[in-house]
């Protein structure tokens, strides 16, 4: 009776640990820590060994195989004894666990070295090319500017005397340093561009369209160009870079579509999840699918001088929509246009 | 050494700079307008009148055409002097730069440039540079008083 009632009462306080693993005792005994493995070891054993001995001694004492004294004497004994053996395992367990941890950390440190030392590298790279650009900007633009600057002088002061065959020369060496000089500005511009902070806010990407348009007035002298930009979301960008973009798409646009008559351009945009997807399509000479890939690369141009450029307003198309989490690509056919594609974050307001 | 005092202080260390630049003042006929010096700290003693410069004729030029990359003293240094200096500061400073960097054009700035010009890389803008500048600051802008004006063009 005395017995049973002990055992219900440690089955329901068992429950009552159990129902809430999340908590106390519970909690502990889930834990994966060294104090949850020692918990769960020597809990159980603690609870079932008295008990076992308790009963395996009042067996021996029933049917006459030891007296009182003796079972007292046995159940101490074995009672140290499965102490020593659960204590004894239950150290080894703690201390393999306490190995893994160590495990851990010194790994974990070295993670951390490692992150802290390509961090530092990144930052010295950085420097390097913050240096690098800076330098060039300085001491390269000088000797070009000196050799277009003297070339200019040279057919100013000899320009009576020179043939015309010198003088064309002339005119390459200048036509030359400035093309020389265009490149070393439009680099520069996409390495400030990589490095530059975005700023970015919710924008009108309509305005920015008919802002970058009216601004390639130079470009569309004496062109008949039908200009059609829908009605277009707000992106959430930075605007300046934004507008960058815009301006060398169009641009793009306007330049590959010299030789039509009648040029058709177009700019449409339609929502796609979080992103904007920009369209701008035009009726030009188009390209090749098979060079789509080389489109964006630095100094990567699919045209000679029929279309004069530097190969680098849509590498910095690209670099700009990536910044921002976007995409680029680009779908042509010889001689039948060109649309190009690039998609950049929705106006936080819509989302 | 010169003594004169001329409307158009230039400071440039690279020599064939210097040659494009008189080159492009004399077309907009401003070269006689002209002193010439080579590094930060001659510009400074001309400024102040000693060194090289102390018997030169007294008053500021109308402009200063700074180089930006000087030896020994430079371009931002000699601005950042001129302007903390109370008996030069009215003298308008014009930054003359290969650079684009914005980092350049913003210090500037903050030390109290009062115009910043990225040298152009054709020969023809950088002419029509120095004739805006030349008519903007040594012609149209009224000089402060001290300076060298146009009607007391003086050559010592």
């Amino acid at each position: 009776m005395l017995s049973s009632t002990a055992m219900i009462g440690i089955v329901l306080c068992s429950a009552t640990v159990l129902q809430r693993p999340e908590r106390g005792v519970g909690q502990l005994l889930g834990s994966a820590a060294s104090g949850g493995v020692l918990a769960r070891r020597l809990l159980p054993v603690l609870v079932i060994a008295p008990i076992a001995i308790a009963w395996l001694t009042l067996l021996g004492v029933q049917s006459g195989l030891f007296d009182a004294a003796v079972a007292a004497a046995l159940s101490v004994v074995a009672g140290s004894v499965i102490l020593v053996i659960v204590v004894v395992s239950s150290a080894r367990a703690v201390d393999r666990l306490e190995a893994v941890r160590h495990g851990n950390e010194a790994q974990i440190r070295q993670m951390v070295q490692d992150i802290a030392r390509h961090s530092e590298d990144l930052h010295r790279t950085n420097r390097e090319l913050e240096s690098f650009s800076y330098s060039i900007s300085h001491d390269l633009r000088a000797p070009i500017r000196h050799i277009a600057g003297f070339a200019e002088l040279l057919s100013k002061h000899a320009g009576e005397r020179l043939d015309a065959k010198s003088k064309n020369y002339l005119a390459t060496i200048v036509d030359s340093a400035q093309n020389a000089g265009l490149l070393i500005d439009e680099l520069l511009e996409l390495s400030r561009i990589g490095r530059a902070a975005l700023h970015t806010r919710d924008i009108d990407l309509g305005e920015i369209v008919h802002d970058s348009w009216n601004r390639l007035v130079l470009e569309r002298r004496g062109r008949d160009i039908r200009f059609e930009a829908a009605a277009l979301p707000a992106i959430h960008a930075d605007p300046t870079l934004t507008g960058v973009v815009i301006a060398n798409l169009l641009s793009n646009a306007v330049k590959y579509t010299a030789p039509r008559a009648q040029a058709v351009i177009a700019v449409t945009a339609k929502r796609e999840g979080d992103l904007v997807i920009v369209d701008v399509c035009d009726n030009g000479v188009g390209f090749d699918m098979k060079y789509a890939d080389k489109l964006f690369g630095v100094f990567q141009r699919l045209h000679g001088d029929e279309f004069p450029g530097t190969g680098i307003g849509l590498a910095n198309v690209k670099r700009i929509v990536e910044r921002h989490g976007g995409r680029v690509w680009a779908e042509g056919t010889l001689d039948a246009g060109a649309t190009f594609h690039v998609s950049l974050p929705c106006a936080k307001e819509q989302r | 050494m010169t003594t004169e005092l001329k409307r158009i202080l230039l400071v440039e260390d690279n020599q064939k700079d210097i040659d494009l630049a008189l080159a492009a003042l004399a077309e907009n006929q401003l070269a006689d307008e002209v002193v010439v010096v080579r590094d930060g700290e001659q510009a400074l003693d001309y400024l102040h009148q000693r060194g090289n410069f102390r018997l030169r004729a007294r008053g500021n030029p109308a402009v200063v055409l700074l180089d930006l990359k000087l030896p020994r003293v430079d371009g931002l240094e000699v601005l950042t002097r001129i302007k903390e200096d109370p008996q030069l500061k009215v003298i308008p400073v014009v930054m003359l730069t290969s650079s684009r960097e914005e980092v350049d054009l913003a210090t500037s700035y903050q030390r109290g440039v009062n115009a910043y010009v990225v040298k152009p890389v054709t020969f023809a803008r950088f002419v029509d540079a120095l004739r805006e500048l030349g008519a903007f600051w040594a012609e149209i802008n009224e000089p402060p008083p001290g300076s060298i004006g146009r009607k007391a063009n003086t050559r010592a």
